[in-house]
C-alpha cells in the first residue's frame, strides 16, 4: 500500500459530505478485486474438479456474480456523512451499523490504497479515534479523499496537540530472514501443498506418461547401472527447490514488509502482510505476556519467532516477530514488554532427572510394540529401520528434559517446556488468576508434579511441566503467596 | 521460607456429599449391566472358549468399577473455601487441584441433572478469566452447594474489578 502525503495545503471551504452520501461508484469493482485474490483456490479448485466443463464454468460465473452482487450491494449500503461536530457512517447489508464519531476524537487520518484501489485511482482512509481504533473508509476517489482528510485534520490541529510525535519504531523485516523461511511450518505448509499439486497431477497424467519419462531417462543416461538413483536425486532436487521457493514465497505474503513500532500513548502495533495489509493495535496494558518460540530447525540455526500474549483482543496469542535471528527475538521480546533485558533471558532452574526418565519414557515407549511387531513379522529392513528409530526418539526426549525451565523474578513467571516448538514465557504475575496443579500416578510415585498457571491470556502457557513436588509447591507460593497461605504447609504432613 | 524445610500441599478439608458415591454407581452399573447382557446374549449364539472366559473378567472389572471405585474417588475429592481462596482437588489416576483466589472469578452457578435431583446433589461451576475453562465441584449437598455459592457471591461483589 501507498500513502498519500500530499501536503495539507488548501483550507476546506465546502464540503462535499454535508449531507449523505454514498462512496465513489467505483468501488463496486474494487472490492470483487479485493475479495479475488482470497478466493483464487476456491476458482482454482472449482475450474479443476468440475471435469465436466459444464459444471466449472457454471461454478466460475456463479462466484464472479456472487462477488459483483456483494460490491454492489456494499456499496449501495454504505453512506458517509460529515457534519460540524461528528464523521458518521451508515453501511451493512443485513445488520444496519451506525458508526457516530466526534470530530474532536480523531487523532490521525491516514490515506493509503492497496493494489486494486490504485488501479481503480481511488483512496482508503484511515482514521484513528483514540477508543474506536482504527476505521477504514474505503473507496472514495482521490480528490474527495483528500478534502475529507484536510477537514479532518483541521479540527484535530486544533483540539490535539500542535505536533503528534511519530511513532517509534522497533523493527521491521529483514531480507536476510527469508532464510528461515524453508525451515519453518511455512516450510510444511509448501510441502503439503506441493504434496496435493502433484497429486492432482498425477491423477490427470497417464502411467504411461511415467513410463515415457523413466524410459526417456535411460537411454538418455545410456542405460547407466544407477538411472534409477538419479531419477531419484533428480526428483529430490526438484523437491526441494519447490519447497523453498514455495516456503519463501508463503513466508514473504505473510510476513512481506513487516513493521512494528509503537505509538506515542503506549499502543504496540503489527503491521505485516505482503498484499492484505494487517495492522493490530495493542494497548500496552493489555500485554500480558511474551513468549519465544524455537523449532528444532531454529534452534540448529538460532533463530526464533516471538508471540506477545495479549487480552481483550481476539485471540489471545499476537506474533510480534515472524522467524528471525535470536538476537533480534530478545531485542524485540525486551523492547515490547518494556525492559531493559528481555525477562525471557533470565537463566532457568533445571528440573529433577526423574523428569528425564519420564521424558525418555514417554518418547520411547510407543515406538516399542511397532518395532516388536515389525521384527516379528515383516521384513528384517523395516525392523532395522524402527529399532535405528528408538535412539533418535531417545534423544527427542532428553531434549526435552533439557528444555524444561522454570524461574521466578519480581514480576514475571519465567517456564519453558518443549511442545516442538520450544516455548519459553515470561508471563507477568499479575495476570495469573489462580493455579491448577496436576500430578499423575506416574509423576507422583518420581516426586514430580505439573504446575499450571492459570491467566486469561494466551491459553495454553504457563506450565510448568514435570517440577520436583515441593520446588513446584514452593514456587507456586512464592508467585502467589496469598492464594496459598493455609494451603500449603512445612514441615510436610503425611500427604505430598 | 526455608528452602530446606519440605512443604506439602494439604488436603482441602471438606469431603463430597457420601451420597455421591450413589450418583457414581448408578450409570456404571448401568452400562455394565448392559454389556453384561450383551456378552450373554451372544452366548447363546456363538460358542467359543474366548467368549465364556471373558464373562467372568466382565463380571470382575464391573465389580471393580461399580462397588470399589466410587467409594475410592470419594476419598480422593475435597473441596475447601479458604478466606482468600477456592481450593478443590479431583481426580483418580491423576489428581488435579485447583487454587483460586475469591476475587478472581468471574461467574458462579450451581446445576443439577436429574439424577443429582433425584439425590439431594448438585454441582457448582466456577468461571475465571482463564482459558482452561471452568472449574467444577460435582458431588455437593444441594444446601452445601446454595451455601457456597451465595458465599462466593457475597465475597466477589465486594470486590470490583474485572478479575483479568
Amino acid at each position: 500500500m501507498t500513502t498519500d502525503t500530499t501536503p495539507n495545503t488548501h483550507t476546506p471551504t465546502s464540503n462535499p459530505f454535508a449531507t449523505w452520501r454514498r462512496l465513489s461508484p467505483r468501488e463496486t469493482i474494487a472490492i470483487p478485486l479485493r475479495r479475488v485474490h482470497r478466493l483464487i483456490p476456491l476458482l482454482l479448485g472449482a475450474m479443476i474438479l468440475g471435469n465436466g466443463r459444464w459444471l466449472s464454468v457454471l461454478a466460475t460465473y456463479a462466484i464472479v456474480a456472487v462477488l459483483v452482487t456483494e460490491g454492489l450491494a456494499i456499496w449501495a449500503t454504505t453512506h458517509l456523512r460529515l457534519t460540524p461536530t461528528h464523521l458518521e457512517i451508515r453501511s451493512g447489508i443485513l445488520v444496519h451499523k451506525h458508526l457516530v464519531i466526534p470530530r474532536d476524537r480523531i487523532r490521525t487520518v491516514d490515506l493509503a490504497s492497496g493494489y486494486a484501489h490504485r488501479l481503480l485511482r481511488l483512496s482508503t482512509l484511515h482514521v484513528g479515534a483514540g477508543d474506536h481504533g482504527r476505521i477504514r473508509i474505503g473507496g472514495m476517489n482521490r480528490p474527495d479523499a483528500r478534502h475529507l482528510r484536510n477537514c479532518l485534520l483541521a479540527t484535530a490541529a486544533t483540539t490535539a496537540p500542535a505536533k503528534t510525535p511519530a511513532p517509534t519504531p522497533l523493527s521491521t523485516l529483514d531480507q536476510r530472514w527469508l532464510r528461515y523461511a524453508p525451515l519453518s511450518t511455512y516450510g510444511i505448509l509448501a510441502v503439503a501443498a506441493l504434496a496435493t499439486f502433484t497429486a492432482g497431477i498425477a491423477n490427470d497424467l497417464n502411467l504411461a506418461t511415467y513410463i515415457a519419462i523413466a524410459h526417456y531417462l535411460q537411454t538418455w543416461t545410456g542405460n547407466h547401472p544407477l538411472w534409477p538413483l538419479i531419477l531419484i536425486a533428480a526428483t529430490a532436487l526438484l523437491a526441494t527447490l519447490t519447497l523453498t521457493i514455495g516456503a519463501i514465497a508463503i513466508y514473504l505474503i505473510r510476513f512481506g514488509r513487516y513493521h512494528l513500532d509503537r505509538t506515542h500513548d503506549d499502543i504496540l502495533r503489527v503491521h505485516t502482510g505482503l498484499i492484505t495489509r494487517w495492522t493490530t493495535l495493542v494497548p500496552r496494558h493489555r500485554i500480558r505476556g511474551i513468549e519465544i518460540l524455537e523449532s528444532l530447525p531454529f534452534r540448529a540455526v538460532r533463530a526464533a519467532t516471538v508471540n506477545a500474549l495479549t487480552i481483550g483482543t481476539a485471540g489471545t496469542r499476537l506474533t510480534v516477530l515472524p522467524p528471525a535471528p535470536l538476537h533480534e527475538a530478545r531485542r524485540v521480546t525486551a523492547l515490547v514488554m518494556a525492559t531493559p533485558q528481555a525477562p525471557t533471558n533470565t537463566p532457568l532452574n533445571p528440573h529433577p532427572r526423574a523428569a528425564l526418565y519420564r521424558r525418555i519414557t514417554r518418547a520411547t515407549l510407543p515406538a516399542l510394540p511397532p518395532a516388536l511387531a515389525l521384527t516379528l513379522l515383516a521384513p528384517t529392513w523395516t525392523a532395522i529401520t524402527a529399532w535405528a528409530l528408538l535412539p533418535l526418539l531417545a534423544f527427542l526426549g532428553w531434549d526435552r528434559y533439557r528444555s524444561l525451565g522454570h524461574a521466578l523474578t519480581e514480576h514475571y513467571l519465567l517456564t519453558r517446556h518443549s511442545a516442538f516448538p520450544r516455548h519459553t514465557t515470561a508471563l507477568h504475575r499479575d495476570a495469573i488468576i489462580g493455579w491448577h496443579i496436576t500430578q499423575s500416578w506416574g509423576q507422583h510415585r518420581a516426586g514430580l508434579l505439573t504446575l499450571t498457571a492459570m491467566t486469561a491470556a494466551g491459553d495454553g502457557c504457563g506450565h510448568v511441566i514435570d517440577i520436583a513436588t515441593a520446588d513446584g509447591l514452593r514456587l507456586a507460593r512464592a508467585a502467589s503467596p496469598a492464594m496459598f497461605a493455609t494451603v500449603i504447609e512445612e514441615h510436610g504432613a503425611d500427604r505430598g | 521460607m526455608d528452602a530446606a524445610t519440605p512443604v506439602a500441599l494439604r488436603e482441602p478439608a471438606i469431603p463430597l456429599c457420601p451420597r455421591v458415591i450413589t450418583y457414581w454407581m448408578v450409570p456404571a452399573a448401568a452400562s455394565w449391566s448392559l454389556a453384561l447382557l450383551g456378552q450373554l446374549i451372544t452366548l447363546f449364539f456363538i460358542v467359543t472358549p474366548a467368549q465364556i472366559a471373558a464373562i467372568p473378567i466382565t463380571t470382575a472389572v464391573a465389580i471393580g468399577h461399580v462397588f470399589l471405585l466410587p467409594r475410592n474417588m470419594y476419598r480422593r475429592h475435597r473441596w475447601e473455601l479458604t478466606p482468600e481462596a477456592l481450593y478443590s482437588l479431583n481426580g483418580w489416576l491423576t489428581r488435579h487441584s485447583y487454587v483460586i483466589p475469591i476475587t478472581r472469578i468471574q461467574t458462579v452457578e450451581s446445576t443439577r441433572n436429574p439424577l443429582q435431583h433425584h439425590l439431594g446433589l448438585a454441582t457448582v461451576v466456577i468461571t475465571t478469566a482463564s482459558a482452561e475453562g471452568p472449574v467444577e465441584i460435582s458431588g455437593l449437598d444441594t444446601h452445601d452447594a446454595r451455601q457456597l455459592v451465595a458465599d462466593l457471591a457475597r465475597i466477589t461483589d465486594t470486590h470490583p474489578g474485572d478479575a483479568t
